[in-house]
């Protein structure tokens, strides 16, 4: 408070600003960085010839050089920064080095008692030895660390150091060598026999694993049961979407693998047309076999067609009108009340279908295709079409409504709502000037579809027709599908009701921005993504 | 009263050169700025009329100009698609240059009067940038997080700036602040705090917040800004009591105003540009004589409308404008009243506001 109270050119008011500056991390590492003169075993230090007795002492063997060459390690990863320290100590390394591996060795009284560095030195190199022996395998990426600091100029004897270090690696060049001929030893057909049993056996526990994951323990029983080839496919197409989304695409690929496996098992089609709509539309070509079996009384092979209408939703074949139909296909089946069983799947596929159709295709996408004819036209050729005005009639309905609902549904709705609202504020206004105004006017049109913006120009509509465009093909993938969108959707397909609509509308880009401004929102449909700006 | 018609564009900025009394930049934009291109016109005011000495073309709207302290031929334009522009008048056709950092629509540019090496935009995209013209990139860039419709170097000193925004607060900016955490954010005041209460008065209910869309420094009065937006209402604040809300508050105007600016003679008098149609020039009661009467009055009594604050009042309109007024600019030269405005109407006036002014 004090702050807004005082002019904001007080000098005092800056200086105090300034001790209070808000020092990030970087700041504090710069400003505390110290000369390199007080780093770890720089050269210029007074202990260096001290040192190197020691380390000569070290070197020599004193203390069971061979166990050191055998189990040379690099250092472990809390020494590593030492290396790199001989240019420039923080003071948290310095600290830290003091700590963990020579007590005394920063205590400026050492020079002048030489008396006392044997026993400095023997502590310091049993430390590291001790070091040494309790580090753990190292990790090839500390390898290459280590082996990088080697390369600079260390100021503890780099030459004697690099020796010892050249000891250990060359037998692991020849350990590896040694392996490599061992292999070459091995009988190559003995050795294709072990590698497909380990990959069985891989197979096996990795699918014992999958199998695990599954909750159903039906599911899991049928799992198991899988021959060998089937269980390698699943494992593949699982493997292949692995990474991505494990725990959701699971279910859905068992899902999908068990009802091809239903779907193969079905007899074989041998009518020509009905081959043809099975390649092309499988989901109808599974309604027709639903309907047929229902209509000949074979209840028992309807569900698993009912199944498998279940199972193709998830393939995507891009058209709703197949999928609709498909949904009333099945309604009429559940509306015969064939039993309990086969209408209550009935019923969860007609849902997933819903699902699925109306959290894919956007409710705000410029139309989407409604192809219908195609799918009688080839049904009446396989002569499949002796009933169904019902269907007919309700597939007509819902076009209708489709076709409703579209026009109020592209970025030229917005446009006209912004307008409305712009024009309802100024409507009590009748002065002269707002009644005669072009902008206004402009307004107007807009928001009674007279006029529409088409990429940087005000389009007259009346004078074009271009309606009835098909649907851009979107190269994006589909969104999820939501499984909860039929709680909070309207499934009668009137008009959506948009609760965010209201603060929404006025802003120039729709964003969240409120925007109360009353003319500004004349922007509000403004589209940095249009065209022109390309 | 003189006219020129901007055909084609949309007036949405009017400035008068700093060095030439007879020359007035217009931004406009087609299509109200809605979509399409924009267009700067240099204008000169001649003995026949005023006549477009040049103009630019633009790929997007064009929604504020500023002209260069530092060089008498150029300019600065604010566009649509994000773009900050220096042209040459001299030159034809193309920019000097063109700086394109911003993520949406500048709305404000303006350039530091007494530096003058360095200049401001402020855009949609909630941020105000600092730029060197000799420099390819932004200086400094300044958050505000919300749409900021004006910013403005103060007129004082080099250093200082202030934006207003959507999210109704006036911001002030003192670059000598170390960079640090606020990032050079000195005061960030809620314009639509209601004033103090006074003796005799109930105390003030609350307003809510509202997209202020313009404001501006008094050019004599270093602590003094004005401020105004879609509430319809013009406040003064002063930055040293910033907490104490605004010392003057002007209701008028029917819809929202979207420019103002203190006269560069008069210390107490401002003009407006709203979307009500009209420019009117105010008096913020500040002045001796004029404001002591309206003070009393206050003192005494609630005015009719409850929200007049300050001793202010409307002193005369200029209604010729037939769409909204968006643009409205003082001259600094010659005698004290005459301005130019610009609306949606494709026009450009040039007035005298002494003739409106009672």
């Amino acid at each position: 408070m004090a702050d807004a109270l005082c002019g904001p050119s007080n000098a005092l008011q800056n200086f105090q600003k300034h001790s209070t500056v808000d020092r990030t991390l970087q700041q504090d590492r710069l400003t505390s960085r110290q000369s390199p003169s007080q780093g770890f075993r720089s050269s210029s230090g007074p202990n260096t010839g001290v040192l190197d007795a020691e380390f000569n002492a070290f070197e020599a063997g004193h203390t069971g050089a061979p166990q050191l060459h055998q189990r040379f390690h690099p250092p472990p990863p809390a020494l590593g920064p030492q290396f790199a320290q001989h240019t420039h100590a923080p003071n948290w390394a310095s600290d830290f080095q003091r700590l963990s591996l020579a007590p005394s060795y920063p205590q400026p009284l050492q020079q002048h008692h030489p008396a006392q560095a044997p026993s400095a030195a023997a502590s310091w190199h049993q430390d590291f030895i001790n070091q040494q022996a309790s580090t753990v395998q190292a990790s090839p990426q500390q390898h290459a660390g280590f082996g990088g600091h080697t390369g600079r100029s260390m100021t503890w004897g780099p030459t004697t150091f690099q020796g010892s270090l050249g000891a250990p690696v060359s037998n692991v060049a020849q350990g590896k060598q040694r392996a490599r001929e061992d292999v070459e030893v091995f009988d190559e057909a003995a050795f294709a026999q072990a590698f497909e049993q380990a990959q069985q056996d891989q197979l096996h526990t990795d699918f014992e694993q999958l199998v695990s994951k599954i909750d159903d323990p039906t599911v899991r029983d049928k799992l198991r049961l899988y021959p060998e080839q089937q269980r390698m496919e699943l494992m593949e197409s699982y493997n292949s979407v692995q990474a991505s989304q494990e725990e959701k695409n699971l279910s859905r690929i068992l899902e999908q693998t068990e009802r091809t496996r239903i779907l193969d098992s079905m007899p074989i089609e041998d009518d020509p047309v009905l081959l043809h709509i099975k390649e092309t539309r499988p989901m109808v070509y599974a309604a027709i076999k639903l309907k047929n079996d229902i209509d000949l009384g074979n209840y028992s092979d309807a569900l698993p067609w009912i199944e498998q209408l279940k199972g193709l939703d998830n393939i995507q074949s891009g058209d709703v009108s197949e999928e609709r139909w498909c949904a009333d296909a099945l309604q009429n089946v559940v509306e015969r009340h064939v039993s309990s069983e086969i209408t209550s799947a009935a019923e969860s596929t007609i849902m997933s279908i819903n699902e699925r159709i109306m959290s894919q295709q956007s409710l705000l996408s410029a139309g989407v295709p409604v192809s219908q004819d195609r799918i009688w036209e080839e049904l009446a050729a396989a002569g499949y079409t002796t009933r169904t005005p019902l269907q007919e009639q309700r597939t007509d309905q819902r076009s209708e409504q489709k076709k409703e609902e579209q026009p109020l549904r592209n970025d030229d709705d917005e446009m006209a709502e912004t307008a409305g609202k712009l024009l309802e504020r100024v409507a009590d206004n009748t002065s002269e000037k707002f009644q005669n105004s072009q902008f206004l006017e402009l307004m107007r049109r807009l928001r009674d579809r007279e006029v529409r913006v088409e990429g940087d120009k005000m389009v007259d509509v009346s004078s074009e027709q271009t309606l009835s465009s098909p649907l851009p093909a979107t190269a994006t993938a589909p969104p999820e599908i939501d499984p909860m969108i039929l709680d909070y959707s309207a499934q009668d397909f009137g008009m959506p009701v948009d609760s965010g609509m209201e603060e929404v509308g006025l802003s120039r880009h729709s964003t969240n921005e409120p925007i109360t401004d009353e003319i500004s929102d004349q922007f509000s449909y403004y589209n940095v993504n249009a065209p022109y700006h390309k | 009263m003189l006219e020129f018609r901007t055909q084609g564009y949309q007036g949405y900025s009017v400035k008068y050169s700093p060095f030439f009394d007879s020359r007035i930049a217009v931004a406009g934009s087609a299509n109200f700025g809605l979509v399409g291109n924009g267009r700067i016109y240099i204008l000169g005011l001649t003995a026949n009329g005023i006549v477009a000495e040049k103009w630019f073309d633009t790929q997007d709207s064009l929604f504020d100009t500023t002209w260069s302290e530092a060089h008498e031929n150029q300019l600065l334009t604010a566009g649509g698609d994000g773009s900050v522009k220096l042209f040459d008048i001299t030159l034809s056709d193309f920019p000097v240059q063109s700086w394109q950092e911003h993520a949406r629509e500048v709305f404000a540019v303006h350039w530091n009067l007494v530096g003058k090496d360095t200049f401001l935009s402020s855009s949609w995209d909630g941020t105000i940038k600092i730029w060197n013209p000799q420099s390819s990139s932004s200086l400094v860039t300044l958050p505000t997080h919300s749409c900021t419709y004006s910013a403005e170097f103060s007129p004082h000193s080099p250093s200082l700036l202030s934006s207003v925004s959507s999210d109704s607060h006036l911001r002030v900016f003192d670059l000598r602040t170390p960079a640090s955490a606020s990032n050079h954010l000195t005061l960030n005041i809620p314009i639509h705090t209601p004033p103090k209460p006074r003796m005799g008065t109930p105390a003030p209910v609350g307003i809510p917040p509202s997209e202020a869309l313009t404001h501006d420094w008094n050019k004599y009065r270093d602590t003094i800004l004005a401020t105004a937006g879609v509430d319809r209402l013009i406040r003064t604040f002063d930055i040293r009591m910033a907490a104490a809300g605004p010392i003057a508050v002007l209701p008028g105007h029917e819809y929202a105003v979207r420019r103002i600016t203190w006269s560069p003679h008069l210390s107490d008098i401002l003009l407006s540009a709203s979307y009500d149609m009209t420019c009117r020039v105010w008096t913020d009661g500040s002045a001796m004589g004029t404001g002591n009467a309206g003070m009393m009055k206050q003192e005494n009594m609630l005015d009719a409308q409850g929200m007049v604050y300050g001793g202010g009042r409307e002193m005369g309109r200029m209604g010729r404008h037939t769409e909204f007024a968006t643009g409205v600019d003082w001259c600094l030269f010659g005698a004290e009243g005459w301005c130019a405005s610009t609306g949606w109407d494709e026009r450009v006036l040039v007035w005298d506001a002494r003739a409106l002014m009672q």
